[in-house]
């Protein structure tokens, strides 16, 4: 399986119904303007991937992406996503570690995170995991820190800051909100 | 019989005139031997201890906070004083920003609202601390001085076999 993806912004478009089907299957992407797809159904739409998961498959050697109209390498996507995306070096690196282990990875956005982590997969489960990826020779505002543990103690999930190093190792905490 | 605490500061250093055993600080302070200035402005603020000058004359509160605080003093001694008020068995640690509960194993290290936390820094403290024994928690001091308490442990996500 080679699937074409159309670049378009920060999305990555699959036009092919079927392939995108089967990536779907593997929790890669989702169906455009279905609002809670569930992998075990099939769909007859277009099929919308983040970057992250672009590269990833483009690596893998799964995808082609298309750019500005014609095929371009994995490191066109690469340096295409550092362009546009700020941050995406460290968001990939936990996106590859994690989604090489095994999990899903999808926007952590409605929860004013990075990313949610899914073990089993979105549509059979809720996320037990919001990640927030910060660089190790970086600050954080504490505030941040008060914003994912508020967010993931009230929605039961747990809060990780995923922290890459500039060898591009990652180490977790995860947050917990205590009374004492 | 004084039931209050009497410390004494000269050239900088607190010494002990006295400090009666039903005051919880002063049992911390015959196990250490030592009393941190921590502990000095919490037995004030609660009206159990005096603090002399080299003039023998009553320091305020306000007069030994200018004397012995540094940047992190009042956000520490916020939480010190939350600690307490909660029954807690806390002590000074080793760092302006460190408290520790003994009896729970736990070091707290106080942060502040909008006051940035280098990541490299917080990393330290949570395996230093591990490797001691402790837990760690992070305390956020708000603009008005309310504690925020966050457990921190440093976790891994182990593999999951998938079947494609």
């Amino acid at each position: 399986m080679k699937v074409r993806a159309v670049v378009i912004g920060s999305k990555a478009i699959v036009l092919d119904v079927d392939l995108g089907n089967e990536l779907f299957k593997k929790f890669f992407g989702k169906p455009f303007s279905v609002a809670k797809p569930r992998p075990d159904q099939t769909y007859r739409t277009p099929f919308v991937l983040s970057l992250y998961e672009a590269l990833y498959l483009c690596e893998k050697g799964l995808l082609v992406p298309i750019l500005n109209g014609s095929e371009a390498t994995c490191s066109d996507l690469e340096e295409y996503c550092r362009k546009l995306v700020p941050g995406f070096d460290q968001r990939y690196t936990v996106f590859k570690d994690l989604r090489d282990r095994g999990y899903i990875l999808r926007s952590g956005m409605k929860f004013g995170a990075d990313f949610a982590v899914y073990e089993v997969g979105p549509g059979y489960e809720h996320a037990p995991y919001i990640l927030l990826v910060v660089r190790r020779d970086e600050c954080i505002d504490p505030i941040s820190i008060v914003r994912i543990g508020r967010v993931g103690h009230s929605v039961r999930k747990r809060s990780v800051l995923a922290i890459v190093d500039s060898k591009g190792v990652v180490d977790y905490l995860v947050f917990k909100w205590v009374k004492l | 019989m004084e039931r209050r605490a009497v410390f004494r500061v000269r050239n900088c250093s607190i010494e002990i005139v006295s400090c009666p055993e039903t005051i919880y600080e002063c049992r911390v302070v015959k196990e250490r031997g030592r009393i941190h200035p921590l502990q000095v402005a919490y037995l004030l603020h609660t009206s159990n201890a005096i603090v002399l000058d080299e003039n023998d004359r009553e320091m305020s509160l306000h007069e030994f906070v200018s004397r012995f605080s540094n940047p992190s003093f009042w956000i520490t001694f916020s939480t010190y004083v939350d600690l307490r008020k909660r029954g807690r068995r806390v002590e000074p640690g080793l760092l302006d920003n460190e408290l520790v509960i003994e009896d729970r194993k736990l070091k707290i290290y106080v942060f502040e609202e909008c006051v940035p936390i280098h990541i490299e820094k917080l990393m330290q403290l949570v395996d230093t601390s591990i490797r001691q024994g402790y837990k760690v928690v992070i305390a956020v001091v708000d603009m008005h001085g309310d504690v925020t308490y966050y457990e921190v442990d440093k976790m891994r996500f182990p593999t999951i076999e998938r079947r494609v």
